[in-house]
């Protein structure tokens, strides 16, 4: 079974359809690019997936469990993580902070245990502060650990999101753009990045503008259109595609 | 009968005095989107301009008025400069409390001017009882009526035909088109302040004959007048007008008939009622609730 | 986290302002400055609980002190029908305000912004009319007065009759430590941390699995719970519970402690506590005129120092050559260990 299976997703904003009866699936340990023209309905398409939009129509099922009308939190629970497309984080905690923001919620202590600060919130504590140090290692960040994020460079930015997404070992990834507006060498790092975590077994699926980025390291790209799904297959396939290229470039 | 009606005209009289808050906030929620916590006590301030004009200076009843509309409307704009545009570009919560601070520096200094105790201001008007169809009507209510009415029916022209009135309307309608279009957002802004306040001084002049005036009439006229916004619609300019007659006439029944206690009550209750009929913001659209 | 070693400095700090608090009646001779702490202290605990709601998880409510009143309402009216012991009504009153508020989060806390606002300042000026009207309840606006003095009784060891002003001081100390522990632990727990997280940025907050609603009601009823047992308190201190308790004034009162002293931080709260109650009267400026002046502070805290009296010294602290040397010792501790 799929890890991810989008069937007839539909969303609709004042008569004008954002997303049309498009069906997706992701299988575990693949590497997956969202590709299309702006207000094609990337975006929109996964905001209902995680649930920041309620569709009008279709299925969303995660691992068998059909989470279509779940609340954002809840989704974000079930280990499916995601990114903005904004750059958002947390601009007053710092750096490690906001990684920890990512994998608290995750452990399941309750308030009044975090209150008490019993011995299991502090060994949790201990535990996520230890992955946080590590994450800081992978993506290159542990000297700006006690910077608050907001002093960071926009490269930097991502990277944090990036690493916080990571923080509790999500089954299944969802990026938005995760290398626009940084330089070339940023961006390089984000590839590889993407590319160690989805050998390591991580599953990704991701939305991205920059062709060179989709065409190097993808298996699978999928062309949303205006809402509807016009194309899927490997880089190679969708480069001699003509309808792609037409929607993506309009020529 | 004769009861009802005088209830009816004290509904209305009350009505319109929240009208000309409401329609102030209204046209500033519009045009800058800021909710103005102090509005109320410019109400207050335009009241003692006139007394000042009429009582303290023995002006003649129509020049204090004007003498009154027209300080307002420059106080209006000045509060504008001092107190909003410097935080114009924050977050509301920031609007609503710079605007609080705005209120109670209001109310305590001119309590520290005038003291706390409530003041009349009577005028040869408000004395003299008119019988029409054989109700016995005070002209001053009359007056009110009629002169408050005229000075919406002159809003509602300005905001249709004049260029900076529908600059007013289109902002409050569409703000980033109207930024692109090249309309200047900072005086609009400031021209919004002084309109709404030069009203304020005129309805303030108006009626104050009929009511006390003190340093700390404002604040509940500011609640009320959100109660009036937020059921006319927010930032409906004649949504707001309707929805503080309604209340006011609301009120002045309930007060005749049944019990004053909770008059106030229900206004809120209602606004509460719209708001939560309303839970994605007021402005009902987007995702930014305000 | 800061390691254990430069913790004494803290530690050592709040040992020695501790024992000055003690020891302040003792020094003081003038009664009505005592009078004056007790309220200092009064207000420090309202604005803490208010900061945990404002300043933490960003919720402005306009009905912080309705929780106070309502709280003082319940001391007064239990203690003069029923006569309930002091320590019966401080947690009876702080329960009746969290129920309160836990009824009113359910609708309240669905709105979005401004609209949550206005909704709660709404809900204060009903429950302000229910004090001035249900007068078999309340007593309206003659209040409800004669409320007894405490007595804390504890098995046949403790026996204590508070009376005199200094009694009332040091059970307002042990009152208002315990709700600087409580906030204290809220803050810097991984609550706290939730609860900056929804302030910073809801959406993202969602997305790191925040159950939005459940953090913002806890933050809410807790706040409500500490307004309400202050506010029971304040009735057995005062003697009596008024419609003022609950007044739009208090509210604007502890916006300015909050905004001027240095919002979601605890220090600049209580900064700000101490700022309105205790240094206008300690420098005898006539009320009307203090809020004029605190208006004018309002309005230059907001625009000119976002984070308040507070960020404002600690600034100035940092650039002392003490603090730097402190700090760097603390920075080669951190180094060695």
């Amino acid at each position: 079974m799929a890890l991810l299976d989008v069937r007839g997703l539909t969303k609709k904003f004042l008569g004008l359809t954002a997303v049309d009866n498009v069906d997706i699936t992701i299988e575990t340990g693949e590497l997956v690019s969202l590709i299309g023209p702006n207000g094609s309905g990337k975006t929109t398409l996964f905001n209902c997936v995680t649930g920041f939009l309620e569709a009008d129509a279709g299925h969303v099922h995660y691992r068998d469990r059909d989470i279509t009308k779940r609340a954002p939190y809840e989704i974000a629970l079930l280990g499916l993580s995601r990114t903005f497309q904004q750059a958002r984080i947390y601009r007053r905690l710092s750096v490690v902070e906001n990684l920890l923001m990512g994998i608290q919620q995750h452990q399941g202590e309750s308030i009044l245990e975090r209150v008490l600060l019993t011995r299991k919130v502090r060994r949790l504590e201990q535990e996520a502060t230890e992955r946080a140090e590590e994450l800081m290692d992978f993506v290159g960040l542990t000297h700006l650990r006690d910077q608050p994020a907001g002093n960071l460079s926009y490269g930097q930015y991502k990277l944090l999101i990036f690493a916080t997404a990571l923080m509790p070992d999500p089954d299944l990834l969802l990026l938005d753009e995760p290398a626009a507006a940084i330089n070339p060498t940023m961006i390089n790092r984000m590839k590889e990045h993407m590319v160690d975590l989805n050998r390591a077994g991580k599953t990704i699926f991701f939305i991205e503008h920059n062709m060179e980025v989709v065409m190097d390291i993808c298996e699978r790209i999928i062309v949303l259109d205006a809402g509807r799904k016009i194309a899927e297959g490997p880089p190679d396939s969708i480069r001699n595609n003509e309808r792609c290229m037409e929607a993506y470039f309009g020529r | 009968m004769e009861t009802f009606v005088e209830q009816l005209l004290n509904g209305l009289t009350l009505g319109l005095m929240y009208a000309s808050v409401a329609v102030g906030q209204a046209l500033i929620f519009g045009v800058a989107r800021l909710i103005n916590f102090a509005h109320g006590d410019l109400f207050m301030v335009g009241a003692y301009v006139f007394f000042v004009a009429y009582s303290v200076l023995g002006l003649p009843y129509p020049v204090a008025i004007c003498v009154s509309a027209v300080v307002m409307f420059g106080f209006g704009g000045l509060f504008e400069r001092v107190i909003v545009r410097p935080i114009l570009d924050r977050p509301w919560h920031v609007h609503l409390v710079a605007t609080l601070g705005a209120s109670i520096i209001l109310i305590s200094a001119f309590t520290l001017m005038w003291g706390s105790t409530a003041k009349q201001v009577p005028t040869s008007y408000s004395a003299t009882i008119l019988q029409v169809a054989g109700f016995r009507v005070s002209l001053q209510r009359i007056i009110v009526v009629v002169v408050t009415l005229l000075s919406f029916l002159a809003l509602h022209l300005f905001l249709q035909k004049t260029k900076t009135g529908k600059a007013m309307k289109a902002m409050s309608q569409n703000r980033e088109a109207c930024a692109v279009v090249g309309v200047d957002v900072r005086r609009l802004s400031t021209l919004t302040f002084a309109i709404s306040c030069g009203l304020l001084g005129l309805a303030a002049s108006l009626v104050s004959p009929l009511f006390t005036i003190s340093p700390t009439m404002g604040m509940g006229l500011t609640f009320k007048a959100f109660a009036a916004v937020i059921m006319g619609g927010f930032g409906q300019v004649n949504g707001a007008i309707y929805g503080a007659i309604i209340l006011g006439v609301t009120e002045a029944l309930t007060a005749g008939y049944i019990s004053s206690a909770y008059t106030d009550a229900m206004a809120f209750a209602m606004m509460i009622l719209v708001l939560l009929l309303r839970p994605q913001g007021l402005l009902g659209r987007g995702k930014v609730g305000i | 986290m800061t390691s254990a070693r430069n913790l004494w400095i803290p530690a050592a700090l709040s040992v020695a302002l501790l024992m000055v608090l003690i020891g302040l009646p003792l020094v003081i001779e003038n009664r009505y400055l005592v009078h004056i702490l007790i309220m200092t202290g009064v207000y420090c605990a309202l604005a803490l609980s208010y900061d945990l709601v404002v300043g933490h998880v960003g919720l402005l409510s306009l009905a912080h002190p309705t929780f106070f009143g309502v709280g003082a309402y319940a001391a007064a009216i239990l203690s003069t029908r029923v006569a309930s012991p002091f320590l019966v009504n401080l947690v009876v009153a702080g329960f009746v305000a969290a129920g309160l508020a836990s009824v009113v989060s359910f609708p309240f806390l669905r709105l979005a912004g401004a609209s949550f606002a206005i909704g709660t300042l709404g809900f204060a000026l009903i429950i302000q009319l229910v004090a001035n009207n249900e007068v078999w309840l309340t007593g309206g606006t003659d209040c409800t007065i004669g409320v007894a003095r405490p007595r804390l009784t504890l098995g046949p060891w403790i026996d204590w009759r508070v009376s005199s002003v200094s009694d009332y001081y040091y059970l307002m100390l042990i009152i208002l430590l315990l709700v600087v522990v409580l906030c204290w632990r809220l803050t810097t727990s991984r609550v706290g941390r939730t609860f900056i997280s929804i302030r910073e940025d809801e959406i993202l907050a969602m997305a790191s699995g925040v159950n939005l609603l459940k953090y913002k009601t806890f933050a809410f009823v807790v706040g409500a719970f500490i307004a309400g047992s202050v506010g029971a308190y304040y009735a057995h201190y005062s003697t009596l519970a008024c419609p003022e308790a609950l007044s739009s004034y208090m509210t604007i009162a502890l916006l300015i402690m909050l905004f001027v002293g240095g919002v979601g931080r605890m220090r600049g709260v209580v900064l700000g506590a101490i700022m309105f109650t205790f240094v206008p009267e300690f420098l005898r400026i006539a009320p009307t005129l203090r809020m004029v002046i605190y208006g004018v502070l309002l309005l230059l805290a907001i625009r000119y120092m976002p984070e308040g009296l507070d960020g404002v010294v600690t600034k100035w602290w940092r650039k002392l050559p003490l603090a730097r040397t402190l700090a760097s010792s603390g920075e080669n501790n951190q180094k060695a260990g």
